[in-house]
């Protein structure tokens, strides 16, 4: 758990808080009828827990980082503060819409989601099943056993409301395991054929009829991530660089990475240039960069990304004008972002075109000092 | 009543891999993926964690990618297919769970191949599926029912 947390700190923040807090209220009200064992599993988990986390904040503290280490703690509450602005109120009728209502209304096109929402339900129901047996004194082991798993899945909610696929798929699937076993305590045959088929029937309906989730707004990357596959027989290797060596690209993309490399070199050879900044939202540029990085974030967002330079590196755009009067600096820019600064003295930009399917044309701008590029 | 041999509930996790690392090779994401290839660089360059780096997450996937790219000669592909492995790993241990949960191997089955048929392989390298791992690992362990393993702590409780 405490791997677990390690990370997703951010978020695990919330989910082991909540944990922990329950555990220790199931501990307080069942402390006499809960087994022995139980106990002492439970007691090991936070043994484990703060021995591993005790570790961390000996670095954290050794490397003096934790001033830096709570700011990024209250990343969570920095998004929503700045996109949404979500009570915490707004935020679990959000949740109950999406276990209860969402899945249903919108079951044709988005059938996986009903899934979701019969695990987050399961395991709901399994807990209530599970105190009500520990109040009644039945099969007091099993239920406190199952009772500490399901407080953990539904712990692990508070990732779970965030929504997208891959989130639900990382946590909430584990409330599969709850739905299992509340379908063998069934004990009609017919009932258990019944919920059976309608689980596979949803499974394969979402496999076969929509499963690029092509319309859904919490599809994750589904959708982007399954359009790689069209003209995949066009994708080609390139041995040029060694960090994506194995990755089939189409031409167009290995050519701008050949490009942003090749300009490098050529800078190198007639200019002494110490630092290199992107201002894009693609990171593999930041990674081809090879002089000293002033930016802590890797990417630049035109509009939200403001507010994370903020909280982390508010200097950014300062330090970077300070190098560029210095003629010190190698910029790669894209969606006008080049006019936070002023290039007056540098060299006119080299312009690629970058592959997207946008009506309008989209360029990369790389930045350099005059004379560097001949 | 149908039978299940014990490695049938290796085969989705298996072909979650394979389907993973085929589809992965032709993916071309700049933000998701440059983002986590570009931390654990950064890291190997000695820059240190949140001050110099930004560690959106959490520090622990930034150690075992970093650990990656040293194995793999800094390849990309390490990230995303170890990512691969890691839910292939964590549908097994689901499916393991269940069945000691259930004594059910049909059902340990029936239920990796809804989760399978819902997400079957991960198309980014990011830090939940290596936390989803270890949440497994989490439960598994609470589920062991072998005390030696706790003897220490056992020691020092009584």
């Amino acid at each position: 758990m405490a791997l677990a947390y390690l990370c997703l700190t951010t978020i695990f923040n919330f989910i082991i808080v909540f944990y922990f807090i329950l555990i220790i209220l199931f501990l307080i009200l069942f402390r006499k009828k809960l087994d022995k064992e139980i106990i002492f599993r439970l007691k090991n988990i936070f043994i484990g827990f703060t021995f591993v986390l005790s570790l961390y904040f000996l670095y954290i503290y050794n490397q003096n980082l934790f001033d830096i280490w709570f700011v990024y703690q209250k990343l969570p509450f920095i998004f929503n503060n700045a996109l949404e602005n979500y009570s915490a109120f707004d935020f679990i009728i959000k949740y109950a819409n999406f276990v209860f209502l969402y899945p249903y209304k919108n079951f044709i096109l988005e059938p996986q989601w009903s899934l979701y929402s019969m695990f987050i339900i399961s395991n709901f129901i399994l807990i209530g099943l599970n105190i009500k047996n520990l109040y009644k004194k039945n099969e007091i082991k099993i239920n406190s056993e199952l009772l500490f798993i399901n407080i953990y899945i539904f712990s692990l909610n508070f990732y779970g409301q965030v929504l997208g696929l891959e989130k639900l798929a990382t946590t909430m699937s584990l409330g599969a395991i709850s739905l299992s076993i509340l379908i063998i305590k069934i004990k009609s045959k017919d009932t258990k054929i019944i919920i059976n088929f309608v689980i596979l029937f949803i499974s394969f309906y979402s496999l076969l009829f929509t499963f690029d989730l092509k319309d859904s707004k919490i599809s994750g990357m589904r959708y982007v991530h399954l359009k790689e596959l069209i003209n995949k027989d066009q994708k080609i290797k390139n041995d040029n660089f060694k960090y994506f060596s194995v990755q089939k690209w189409n031409k167009k993309k290995w050519d701008l990475l050949n490009n942003i490399t090749k300009t490098q070199s050529k800078i190198n050879r007639n200019c002494n240039i110490e630092f290199g900044a992107n201002l894009t939202v693609d990171n593999f540029f930041h990674s081809l960069i090879k002089y000293k990085k002033l930016q802590v974030i890797p990417f630049f967002f035109k509009h939200t990304g403001s507010i994370l330079r903020d909280y982390i590196e508010p200097k950014l755009i300062t330090n970077i004008q300070n190098e560029i009067n210095k003629n010190n600096i190698f910029i790669i820019t894209s969606e006008g972002n080049d006019k936070l600064l002023n290039l007056e003295n540098y060299d006119h930009p080299l312009l690629f075109e970058l592959d997207n399917k946008k009506i309008i044309k989209e360029y990369i701008k790389i930045y350099f000092p005059k004379n560097c590029y001949r | 009543m149908m039978r299940l041999k014990n490695y049938t509930i290796l085969l989705l996790p298996i072909l979650s891999l394979i389907g993973g690392l085929w589809h992965n090779q032709f993916i071309y994401d700049g933000y998701h993926w440059g983002f986590i290839h570009t931390n654990a660089l950064e890291f190997l360059n000695g820059k240190t964690p949140y001050k110099e780096i930004f560690l959106e997450y959490g520090i622990l996937s930034v150690l075992i990618n970093s650990l990656l790219l040293i194995v793999f000669n800094k390849n990309l592909f390490s990230l995303i297919a170890f990512t691969c492995l890691c839910y292939s790993i964590s549908l097994y241990l689901i499916g393991k769970i269940t069945f000691k949960l259930t004594k059910n191997k049909i059902y340990s089955f029936y239920l990796v191949l809804v989760l399978f048929l819902l997400y079957p392989w991960p198309t980014t390298p990011w830090p939940n599926f290596y936390s989803f791992l270890f949440s497994c690992l989490f439960i598994i362990n609470y589920l062991s029912k072998n005390k030696k393993k706790h003897i220490l702590l056992e020691y020092i409780w009584h």
